[in-house]
């Protein structure tokens, strides 16, 4: 345990520990083989609730429990998993938890770049050994998808699309025949009961490297959308802010709600060009403005309050973080975000401390 | 020995059960919960061709918006029940409280919710301060108390499936009854369970719900009374506890309760139903969620989930896009995954739905929408023979949909966007008129496509149609015109042309009544519109005819029509127009200006298109006057002279020394921008070729001082700005060019000889000898 608290990130095996150990307690469903939980607890795990004994689960994904349901279903048919949505919608967030809750490790992880060769999907060698005594077991160094196969554990692959299409392609027969060829040694990894894969990719970079249609029907596939209301989206904030705000040591102020909410409005209706009552029209940005992003500025704005402000979130910690989110196109994006600030930000009443410290930093 | 058999209205297990339990109990007869107004019609249950979603359609012939619909489908248990009773030979009785007494008690509620509603005095007396809050709270716990309640009535069983961790109660029924496979003994189960939810959430009955029960009761009471030993009850859950302890309840009071209504008098038929209005989606209070999916749990329950998916990916193929054996394999498993983690014994309709979303669309649900049309809620229409007694005017439209080689648009009710008919076939020019038949008579099955006629010359026609089953009422109400489709048109349109006050209005009636060739209402109707004609004295209602009568009269031949009364009619109506129009054009302001600048271009090609002497002399006499006139705005001057010039009354020198004459500097400037506009309307290649009229023009705008250049500049650009850019382009080339030689452009060259080499072939051509 102490390990775990010096760590700026742990796992979230380990995180979520007491929770897991509780759930695994109490499960008397039945649980595929290699699972360490019943696909109901599994379900329970990411959406959080109250176990009979009165043990508090707390919600790792907000968002129609629905979604999960056939996630956690799909992985229990030995179909792998293919988490769509656009950047910051808990795709890799959904997807580390459910290899925690069903594997009990998150850690075989595959991130899916430009540059990847098969290697890094099948196995590559510790050539060292290889030249001094010749292809053998001991020489391969098996990646962790292959490691996965043999444990029967979930592997993740993240970023599938950004994956060439060749190298996609090696997860066909991972995927259809459960095993591996090693052709240099004459030998087959064969996965065990409990295998499959969990990838992620996002639909805004379309295009990047299209599955072929072989490899998508290997997929069943679950699209991860933004939070539908206001409300929805601020509860995420808030409890993500105030669990990272714990991991980095900053002071436990309750999360700071009126900034937050200010936040999200103005990221959900410069995401959906209108206003929330829906009365004014507004330009897009280029920008994603995902929930994800929402978070990251609220942290760093509270990391600027703890460290040179007064140790309150107020407008200015905010603002870098909020021209920093929106204008990624130093042209454009501006203009976006300043006719934002002149005809939507400036009218609200309550906002005029945050339309001064947003203007300051664009002009 | 009575039994109650508590069913769910349209559950595909409910009536399985039931069918067993009533094998089991052989009953000597049937009681079912439904309209007594349409027991004579249960025979027809065994009519093989009334094919379900059918409806009972209960109405009162002198007031058809008090109308009611009881659907069935396949599954349905009171269906089945009926059709159970038929095949043993049983007696067959609805028992609800008859629409012939709901119907008036509809008409007092209406009226006692209004008197409830007023606010009574007593309330406001006053109340110290503090105890305001209080009060406040508590008529807030009040209220919600009352909403809950009346939720409750709504759907009480969504309250014990709310006990059961289901937050759907629809669902909890499907695990608890249906989807255990058909065991007979369920009925005291639900009875017992109804009871004591009756009794638990102390939702009161309202009235209407208890007078019903009570009318219940009085009818099992009178089968008892004739001697009937073994009573079988089926009726909805909710009602079921206080059927089966029917000596719990004193007769005398029931009797009481249903003293004094009135009774009115209903007819009833069977209509045909869909299944998308069985569904819940379209707001049908006992509506189900997937009247395709019951059925399939109906007649093939084992194999259900298999069938489903495969049918959805049928469906995909058919719209291109991959949807594998494999896909379905998969569907399938995931379907079954996912109701295993929802505790579900077998897969329902939303797994499926969900399943499927992920396996063929990339989870995306946007896919979806046909599944959902077809596969969830189904596109299937019933069926009512031709030997029901149907209203006499149904029997004839399906008459006269099988002539028109109709019955397939007859047989769905999806929209088909465009059905093209060839008014020279037969069969077609009847669909036409038999549509046009029923527009007038307020069934919009069709309706016509306004531009087609444009596109595709006077002989085809291009139609929307929706046929929707809610025109059965409708049907029902145009049959008070008449027995067959003909006949109630004409009436109807005999009728209601006397209400027509206006031309126009009486114009558009005579051209729809013509395209329904309606010929028997033609004569009554062209005398109508003399007569309106002539009392008519607004000249802009006799213009706004006028286009539409005289295009019936040019185009009627294709539809055989009989058009010399109405060319009578267009003889009258033109000398008046001519008599009126100039004197209607004085003093208007501009919209009105607008209007008849519009109105006298029409009039001005209907009667181009006549082409009839007399009416061509009348009509240049009424411009000339026009142009003439001082008073008359600009516009309409202006466009008349061009009128009179394009019909060459006016040769280029007359019309020059007009143009020349209203833009001369004696004129208000606005004056002469207006009859520059009128003039120019439509086109400005008069001018690119006329040298006389552009060199006018020309001058005119070189002469303008400054200032009213400036003025005038808004207008002349709104002239201007209608011309299309190559026009633009070569007069601003020509305006460079300063003033034209007049005498250049004039001369035209005719090479005879070279002309004549053409006249054979010409004459070939136009079959002139």
């Amino acid at each position: 345990m102490k390990k775990t608290k010096q760590l700026l990130r742990p796992h979230a095996e380990e995180a979520y520990a007491a929770e897991l150990k509780k759930l695994v307690k109490i499960d008397d469903k039945q649980r595929p083989s290699n699972w360490q939980l019943s696909p109901w607890a599994v379900v329970t795990y990411l959406m959080g609730g109250t176990l009979t004994d009165g043990t508090e689960i707390e919600p790792k994904y907000f968002g129609n429990r629905r979604l999960i349901e056939v996630a956690v279903a799909t992985l229990a048919t030995d179909r792998a998993l293919l988490l769509m949505g656009i950047p910051g919608t808990a795709k890799t967030w959904v997807s580390e938890h459910l290899a925690a809750a069903i594997s009990g490790d998150s850690k075989l992880l595959v991130q899916g770049t430009a540059g990847m060769n098969e290697d890094a999907m099948r196995y590559g060698w510790n050539y060292a050994h290889l030249l001094s005594k010749g292809p053998s077991k001991e020489a391969l160094v098996p990646s962790p998808i292959m490691n996965a196969m043999q444990d029967g554990k979930i592997a993740r692959v993240e970023e599938l699309t950004r994956i060439p299409s060749d190298v996609q392609d090696t997860l066909i027969t991972i995927l259809s025949e459960k095993l591996l060829p090693i052709p240099e040694l004459g030998m087959e990894a064969q996965a065990q009961r409990g295998f499959n894969v969990i990838a992620t990719a996002n639909d805004r970079d379309k295009g990047v490297n299209e599955l072929s249609s072989a490899l998508q029907r290997r997929f069943n596939t679950v699209v991860l959308p933004l939070p539908s209301t206001l409300e929805e989206e601020v509860t995420i904030v808030k409890t993500r802010v105030e669990k990272i705000g714990q991991r980095l040591e900053l002071p436990a102020e309750n999360a700071p709600v009126k900034e937050i909410q200010r936040l999200v409005t103005i990221f959900r209706e410069l995401r959906s060009g209108k206003t929330e009552d829906g009365r004014t029209k507004v330009k897009s940005p280029s920008s994603t403005l995902s929930t994800a992003e929402a978070i990251s500025v609220i942290n760093s704005g509270q990391a600027l309050a703890t460290h040179f402000g007064d140790g309150t979130l107020q407008a200015n910690d905010l603002a870098a973080g909020i021209t920093g989110a929106i204008v990624k196109d130093p042209v454009q994006d501006k203009t976006v975000w300043l006719e934002y600030l002149e005809t939507v930000v400036k009218e609200r009443k309550d906002w005029k401390d945050l339309y001064r410290a947003c203007i300051d930093l664009v002009k | 020995m009575l039994q109650v058999f508590g069913i769910r209205h349209h559950g595909p297990g409910s009536s399985k059960s039931l069918l067993k339990a009533l094998h089991n109990f052989e009953p000597d007869i049937l009681l079912i919960e439904g309209p007594p107004d349409a027991n004579d019609l249960i025979g027809h249950v065994q009519n093989l061709g009334l094919i379900p979603p059918v409806a009972l359609l209960v109405y009162n012939p002198k007031n058809l918006k008090q109308a009611a619909y009881f659907p069935f489908a396949s599954f349905s248990p009171e269906w089945q029940a009926m059709r159970y009773g038929l095949e043993h030979d049983i007696p067959v009785e609805f028992m609800d409280l008859p629409m012939s007494l709901q119907f008036s008690l509809n008409e007092q509620t209406t009226l006692n919710l209004f008197e409830e509603n007023l606010p009574s005095d007593e309330d406001e007396e006053d109340v110290p301060e503090e105890d305001l809050a209080a009060i406040e709270r508590e008529i807030a716990a009040k209220k919600k108390k009352q909403e809950k309640a009346k939720a409750l009535r709504l759907d009480p069983l969504s309250y014990i499936a709310q006990l059961a961790g289901y937050s759907d109660s629809e669902r909890w029924w499907e695990v608890t009854f249906e989807q255990h496979k058909g065991d007979g003994d369920i009925f005291p189960a639900v009875t017992e369970l109804m009871s004591a939810l009756r009794s638990d959430t102390e939702a009161e009955e309202n009235t209407r719900g208890l007078q019903r029960e009570a009318y219940m009761r009085t009818c099992i009471r009178a089968a008892q009374k004739k001697g009937f030993e073994k009573i079988a009850i089926v009726c909805g859950a909710w009602h079921a506890p206080t059927l089966q302890d029917i000596d719990q309840y004193k007769a005398s009071a029931d009797k009481a309760s249903l003293k004094g209504i009135k009774k009115i008098k209903t007819k009833a038929t069977w209509v045909p139903w869909t299944y998308d209005r069985l569904s819940v989606q379209s707001g049908y209070g006992a509506g189900i969620l997937s009247p395709a999916w019951y059925q399939l749990l109906f007649t093939d329950q084992a194999d259900a989930v298999v069938l489903w998916m495969t049918k959805v990916a049928r469906l995909f193929r058919e719209e291109g896009i991959d949807a594998s054996s494999a896909h379905v394999i998969e569907a399938v498993r995931l379907a079954d995954t996912l109701a295993t983690i929802r505790n579900l014994p077998i897969a329902g309709i939303d797994e499926l739905f969900e399943a499927a979303i992920s396996i063929f669309c990339s989870g995306y649900e946007s896919k979806m929408d046909i599944v959902q049309r077809k596969q969830v809620i189904g596109d299937v229409m019933g069926k009512v023979p031709a030997d029901i007694p149907m209203i006499p005017l149904q029997q004839d439209l399906e008459k006269q949909i099988k002539s028109a080689r109709l019955s397939k648009e007859y047989a769905t009710t999806e929209l088909i966007e465009e059905k093209k008919l060839d008014l020279r076939v037969a069969s077609n020019l009847t669909a036409s008129q038999l549509l046009h038949r029923l527009n007038l008579l307020g069934l919009p099955w069709g309706k016509q496509l306004a531009d087609s006629k444009k596109r595709k010359g006077s002989f085809s026609e291009s139609w929307a149609m929706q046929w929707k089953p809610d025109f059965a009422i409708q049907i029902i109400e145009a049959g008070m015109w008449g027995n067959t489709v003909e006949v109630a048109a004409t009436n109807f349109v005999k009728t209601s042309m006397k209400k027509i006050s206006t031309l126009p209005a009486l114009t558009k009636m005579v051209q729809q009544t013509l395209n329904a060739g309606l010929d028997d209402a033609i004569e009554d109707l062209v005398e109508q519109l003399q007569n309106l004609s002539a009392i008519t004295k607004d000249v802009l209602h006799l213009m706004e005819a006028l286009p539409s009568l005289v295009n019936t009269i040019r185009y009627g031949s294709t539809r055989q029509l009989n058009i010399g009364a109405l060319e009578q009619v267009v003889d009258q109506i033109i000398p008046r127009i001519c008599i009126g129009l100039p004197n209607a054009c004085i003093a208007i302001d501009e919209a009105a200006t607008e209007r008849l600048f519009k109105h006298i271009l029409q009039v001005n090609r209907a009667i181009n298109q006549l082409n009839i002497k007399e009416h061509n002399l009348q009509w240049h006499k009424t411009l000339e006057q026009i142009v003439q006139s001082f008073q008359i705005n600009g516009i309409l001057s202006g466009a008349c002279t061009r009128l009179l010039f394009d019909k060459s009354i006016f040769d280029e020198k007359e019309t020059a020394t007009q143009m020349l004459y209203a833009l001369s500097k004696g004129n208000d400037t606005t004056k002469a921008a207006y009859w520059l506009e009128g003039f120019l309307h439509g086109s400005g290649l008069l001018l690119i070729h006329n040298p006389a009229l552009w060199n006018i023009l020309d001058r005119w705008v070189d002469e303008l001082p400054f200032a009213a250049m400036k003025e005038l500049l808004p207008l002349l650009r709104r002239t201007f700005s209608n011309f299309s850019t190559p026009e633009k382009e070569k007069m601003l080339l020509l305006a460079k060019q300063g003033q034209r030689d007049e005498t250049h452009n004039q001369e035209r060259l005719i090479e005879i000889d070279a002309a004549q080499k053409v006249l054979p072939t010409l004459k070939l051509l136009l079959g002139i000898d």
